[in-house]
């Protein structure tokens, strides 16, 4: 489809998919959304499709997600898990905006638990980090930085022994 | 002489059964060519020093670093062990916790999604119970529809029918087709007429008459 043509081109822009607030958990596989056109009960679940679909393709491409028009006598939306489980929604004179939320809170991923996982990316994908769960434990795994007192002792000119206690290194020596 | 060595043993467990197989108790053993404890120092080893093994300083060097390589080896292969072990552990621990957390989560989701169900039950049963209100009423008002005219189509037949029975005495058979023929050829029909917008017809002899009746009126207008 050509840029910003069609209906609500708005929604095919990056900004408008990077926005989107639905990420489902990982253990999700398919999703599958099934309402009537033309049917007054499936306008919200329409309105969610036609306005959220796209974000949470966007979001989640791992995950397949499947539109059924006109094979149901009421609308209602069914996500499959990677286990083999399946749950099911109706949605059913439902508004947009009440289907949204109930997805976001039963399927997707809760807020503290993205900034976490964004925060761990971050902090992986760092190389200038160091510690425990990075790429390397201590600066010291770098060459050209000075290494750790427990492998190598330091120069006398660096240690507090020598440096305040006015032990000179000719005497000690 | 001989001597008697106590010890106790105390019987382990065995893996199959919980309880303890035998009581603990002394095994005696009889151990010879020891001398008893209370014993002296023999007068012949009284001032006995031993003289040391002689060490040859290089070998010592030697042996000291290949010692200290081979603690440093063990040390090392013995703490990635324990590292490789510890990160199993943890991972399985992990692995258990992701398991428990998912079973919940999902019982918890399933709990969730039972009570939106319940509330959209109540009001696509409503709607669905609207529906058929209606459809019933649309049925209903169709079924009137057609009775009606049904209705009108038997009294449009019947009247028909009637009209036709009253009809019935002029149609031709054959006892009368001579005399209806007979009839026929002997009507004569004047189609030179003619027509107005409003359909009246204006025959020949109408007109000349209204001619000649509106002469006679204008004669008599000036005679008068």
């Amino acid at each position: 489809m050509p840029f910003m043509k069609g209906r609500a081109p708005v929604r095919y822009t990056l900004r408008y998919l990077e926005q989107g607030k639905l990420v489902l958990k990982d253990n999700i596989r398919i999703m599958t959304v099934n309402y009537n056109t033309g049917h007054k009960p499936s306008h919200g679940a329409y309105d969610f499709v036609f306005w959220h679909l796209p974000q949470l393709q966007y979001k989640n491409p791992e995950v397949q997600f499947l539109v059924f028009r006109n094979m149901t006598p009421s609308p209602f939306l069914q996500v499959y898990f990677g286990d083999g489980q399946k749950l099911l929604s109706q949605l059913d004179s439902q508004p947009k905006n009440d289907i949204f939320e109930h997805v976001k809170r039963v399927f997707c991923k809760s807020d503290e638990q993205l900034g976490a996982e964004t925060l761990a990316k971050q902090k992986m994908a760092n190389p200038a980090n160091f510690g425990i769960g990075c790429a390397r434990e201590c600066m010291c795994e770098i060459p050209g930085q000075v290494p750790c007192t427990c492998f190598v002792v330091p120069p006398k000119e660096l240690r507090g022994k020598f440096r305040f206690m006015g032990k000179d290194v000719e005497e000690d020596s | 002489m001989s001597c008697l060595r106590c010890a106790v043993k105390f019987l382990t467990k065995s893996p199959a059964a919980d309880g303890i197989i035998g009581l603990p108790g002394p095994l005696i053993q009889s151990v010879r060519g020891i001398k008893p404890r209370w014993l002296p120092k023999s007068k012949s080893k009284i001032f006995y020093v031993r003289t040391p093994t002689p060490i040859d300083p290089v070998e010592h060097e030697q042996l000291m670093t290949l010692y200290f390589h081979y603690r440093a080896h063990l040390r090392s292969i013995r703490s990635f062990i324990c590292s490789q072990h510890l990160q199993q552990l943890q991972a399985a621990k992990q692995r258990t916790i992701e398991q428990e957390d998912k079973v919940a989560d999902f019982k918890k989701m399933e709990e969730e999604i039972s009570q939106w169900n319940a509330r959209v039950q109540v009001v696509r049963e409503e709607r669905q119970a609207q529906e058929a209100q209606w459809e019933q009423k649309r049925v209903e008002r169709k079924m009137t529809r057609v009775e009606r005219r049904k209705l009108r189509r038997l009294e449009q037949a019947e009247q028909k029918l009637q009209s036709d029975m009253e009809a019935a005495p002029k149609f031709i058979t054959m006892d009368n087709l001579d005399t209806e023929i007979e009839k026929l050829l002997n009507m004569r029909i004047d189609y030179n007429f003619a027509i107005d917008k409003q359909g009246n017809k204006f025959s020949a002899d109408s007109t000349s008459k209204k001619d000649d009746a509106k002469d006679s009126e204008q004669k008599e207008a000036a005679k008068g």
